[in-house]
C-alpha cells in the first residue's frame, strides 16, 4: 500500500525486464551491421561484433542501471511526484484531481513476472504524462484505486483480488466465440499486404520455397507445367485464395489476442475497459471525455446484422490499435441497449440523403482516378489498359452505393452522420459536442449548387471526421441553422 | 503562394535554358499574373463578421469556405504579426477551438489595431457568457 509521502522505487525485476527488451536491438544492429560488410571480410566483421559488443556492456547496461537508480516516485494525498532523469533530472508533480485517467497495461513477460506498467494522463497531452514501467501488480491496483477516488483519503481495506474492479455496472462481456466472431468479420488488407511482402521478402533471400512448390508442382502435374498457361492461372488463383485465407486467420487471431475477455463497465462517470490474452490492458475513460461514438460495419457484419462502437476521446492514446474501442461487435439491438448507457442515443431508422447529383460527382471522381491509373499503365501496355474501362459499370454502382449510404439525421439532441460502404461509420454527435461548423464548396460544387457541410468536434480523424457531402445549398443552410440552434440550446440547457 | 512556387520553377527552368527562356518567360508572365491577381481576388473574397454570438468567416476563390465559430467555443486568441505583416503594421487575428478540422481559425490581413480591437471584442464577449 502506497503510504503517504514514501518513496518508492520501481520493481528491481524492472532490470531484468529491460535487458530482455534491449537484447533485439542489440541484436539488430549486429546482424544490420555485419550483413553490410562484404563476404570473405571475416575479420572485419568479427571487429564490429566486438565494438558493439562492448558498447552494449559499458554504454547501454550501466545506462539502464542508472536510469533504474536515478527513478523515483512518491504518492502524497494530493499528488504523484515522479524524479527521473540520468543527465537531466526532471521532477515532475501530478496532482491527482488532474488525472483523467490510469492505463493498465501488462504485456506477456512482465505479466510472468507479475508486473504491470502504469500509465497516467492528464488532459494535458495525448501521450501519458507519468509512466511507472514497471511496478507491482498490487501497486498497480492501488493507484489506480487512489486516483479513481480522487484525492481522497487512501482506504487500505479496500482489497482488489483481480484485476478487474469489483463494482459498477458490465456494459459488455465478450464471450470467446464472440471475440472469434468479430475477428472473422476484421477481415484487413493490412495483413494480405504484410504476408505478401514477408513471401517477397523471404523470396529475396533464396528460393528454397518457391523450388520446393515447383518441384511439389512437377511432381504432382507432369513435367511441360511452366508452359501450361491454364494451370498457371490455377496456381495464380490458388496463392490468391490462400493469401485471403491466411489473412483472414492471421485477422482472428490478432482480434483475439487483443479482445480476449473483453470487458466493458459503467463506474459512476467512467468507462473501465479491461481485455487481452497476451497482454492485459485496463482503461479508464472519462465520460466527459468522449465527443462522439462511431458505429462501425462492413458490407459482409451488415449481412449478418453486426456492429461495432467504437468512440471519439479527446486526450486519450487513440493511436494505439484498440485504444478507442467500446463494443467490438454487437447486435443492433444490442447496440439500442447498450451504447445509450454510454450517452443516450437512438440510431435512425433511415437517413436523410443528400442531392442525387452526388452519384455524378462520385462517379466522375471515380472516372479521374481510373484515368490516374490507366495513363501509365497504358505507356507500358499499350491499347491492352483500355480493358480497364470494362470496369466504369462498376464505378457507376459504386458511386451509387456510395450515394445510397451517405445520409444525416438532426435528432433532438444528436446528430447521426452515415459515410460509406465499404468502412461505413456512422457518427453519433451530441450537440453538446460541436465545436465550429464550416460549410465549403468547389467550384464544381458551387456549379451544381452543392455545397459540404462538416460539424467540426474534438478528436476527430484528421482524414476521416464526420461531413455531410455534396447537400443542395438549401439544405446546408438548414442543417447548419438545426445544429447550431441545438448547440445552443444544449449549452443554454447544460448552463456551461 | 502558387504563383511563388511557379516562379521560382520558372527561375530553375531558365538556368536549364533548354527552350531558351520561353518557357520560363511564359511562366513568369503568368506567375507575374497570378502574383497581382490571386491577392486581389483573395482579398476580394475574404470577409469576417462579428455578430453577437459566434464569428463567421467566408473565404475562398476555387473552394468557397463559410466558417462559423461560436464565440462559447473558442479556448483562446492570439493576435500574431510576421516580418512582413510588421512591415506594413497589419497582424492576423487566431481563434484557438478545441475542435479537429477547425482548430484554429485565422483571420488574416487585418490592420494590427484592427485585430487587437477585434480580439478583446470577442474577448469581451467571451467574458459575457461567462458571469
Amino acid at each position: 500500500m502506497p503510504s503517504e509521502g514514501v518513496l518508492r522505487r520501481l520493481h528491481p525485476l524492472t532490470l531484468l525486464l529491460r535487458f530482455a527488451k534491449s537484447i533485439p536491438a542489440l541484436a539488430i544492429a549486429i546482424l544490420s551491421s555485419t550483413a553490410a560488410v562484404p563476404d570473405g571480410q571475416q575479420r572485419f566483421q568479427n571487429f564490429i561484433m566486438l565494438g558493439l559488443s562492448a558498447a552494449y556492456a559499458f554504454v547501454a547496461v550501466p545506462l539502464i542501471i542508472a536510469h533504474f537508480l536515478k527513478f523515483s516516485y512518491r504518492i502524497t494525498p494530493r499528488e504523484i511526484i515522479i524524479r527521473s532523469g540520468v543527465f537531466r533530472r526532471r521532477k515532475r508533480n501530478i496532482p491527482l484531481e488532474r488525472i483523467q485517467n490510469v492505463a493498465i497495461e501488462r504485456s506477456l513477460l512482465p505479466r510472468l513476472a507479475g508486473l504491470s506498467s502504469v500509465k497516467i494522463m492528464t488532459a494535458g497531452s495525448a501521450e501519458a504524462e507519468g509512466v511507472l514501467e514497471y511496478t507491482s501488480q498490487s501497486v498497480a491496483l492501488d493507484i489506480r484505486d487512489l486516483v479513481r477516488k480522487g484525492s481522497q483519503v487512501i482506504q487500505p481495506d479496500v482489497a482488489f483480488s483481480d484485476t478487474e474492479p469489483a463494482t459498477g455496472q458490465l456494459l459488455v462481456d465478450m464471450p470467446l466465440r464472440r471475440v472469434f466472431l468479430a475477428g472473422a468479420f476484421r477481415f484487413s488488407l493490412v495483413y494480405i499486404a504484410i504476408i505478401f511482402s514477408a513471401v517477397a521478402y523471404a523470396q529475396q533471400f533464396n528460393s528454397t520455397v518457391e523450388q520446393a512448390v515447383m518441384d511439389w508442382l512437377l511432381s504432382n502435374g507432369g513435367t511441360n507445367l511452366v508452359m501450361d498457361v491454364p494451370k498457371m492461372w490455377g496456381i495464380a488463383v490458388f496463392a490468391v485464395v490462400l493469401a485471403i485465407v491466411l489473412a483472414w486467420i492471421s485477422g482472428i487471431v490478432a482480434t483475439v489476442v487483443r479482445f480476449y475477455r473483453y470487458r466493458l463497465r459503467r463506474m459512476e462517470d467512467k468507462l473501465v475497459r479491461s481485455h487481452g490474452l497476451l497482454t492485459l490492458q485496463e482503461a479508464t475513460i472519462p465520460l466527459k471525455r468522449i465527443q462522439a461514438l462511431i458505429v462501425r460495419s462492413n458490407p459482409l457484419m451488415r449481412a449478418f446484422g453486426w456492429f461495432r462502437i467504437e468512440l471519439q476521446t479527446i486526450g486519450y492514446d487513440v493511436s494505439r490499435r484498440g485504444g478507442n474501442m467500446a463494443i467490438p461487435l454487437a447486435r443492433l439491438d444490442e447496440i439500442a441497449q447498450v451504447g445509450p448507457r454510454i450517452r443516450p442515443f437512438e440510431l435512425p431508422e433511415s437517413y436523410e440523403h443528400v442531392s442525387p447529383l452526388a452519384i455524378r460527382r462520385t462517379f466522375l471522381r471515380y472516372v479521374r482516378a481510373l484515368i490516374v491509373v490507366l495513363l501509365p499503365l497504358g505507356l507500358w501496355l499499350g491499347s491492352a489498359a483500355l480493358w480497364g474501362l470494362s470496369t466504369l459499370p462498376l464505378l457507376g454502382v459504386m458511386a451509387w452505393l456510395q450515394y445510397r449510404n451517405h445520409g444525416y439525421v438532426v435528432g433532438a439532441d444528436t446528430v447521426y452522420i452515415r459515410h460509406g460502404v465499404f468502412k461505413q461509420k456512422i457518427w453519433v454527435v451530441p450537440f453538446e459536442r460541436l465545436q465550429t461548423f464550416r460549410v465549403n464548396g468547389t467550384w464544381f460544387q458551387r456549379r451544381l449548387g452543392l455545397c459540404t457541410v462538416t460539424p467540426d468536434t474534438a478528436g476527430a480523424g484528421v482524414l476521416r471526421y464526420p461531413r455531410v457531402v455534396d447537400l443542395p445549398t438549401k439544405a446546408a443552410d438548414t442543417l447548419l441553422e438545426a445544429l447550431y440552434a441545438g448547440l445552443r440550446a444544449s449549452i443554454a440547457g447544460s448552463g456551461t | 503562394m502558387v504563383a511563388l512556387v511557379i516562379d521560382i520553377a520558372g527561375i530553375a527552368k531558365a538556368d536549364r535554358a533548354i527552350p531558351l527562356g520561353v518557357i520560363s518567360g511564359t511562366t513568369v508572365l503568368i506567375g507575374g499574373l497570378l502574383a497581382t491577381l490571386l491577392p486581389v481576388l483573395r482579398h476580394r473574397f475574404w470577409r469576417y463578421e462579428l455578430r453577437t454570438e459566434e464569428l463567421a468567416l467566408t473565404r475562398g476563390i476555387w473552394n468557397r469556405v463559410h466558417t462559423v465559430v461560436p464565440l462559447r467555443r473558442i479556448q483562446h486568441l492570439d493576435v500574431s504579426q510576421d516580418v512582413i505583416e510588421r512591415n506594413f503594421s497589419l497582424g492576423r487575428l487566431i481563434v484557438h477551438t478545441a475542435g479537429t478540422q477547425g482548430s484554429s481559425v485565422v483571420v488574416p490581413g487585418l490592420e494590427f489595431e484592427e485585430a487587437e480591437r477585434l480580439r478583446s471584442e470577442v474577448k469581451h464577449a467571451i467574458n459575457e457568457y461567462a458571469v
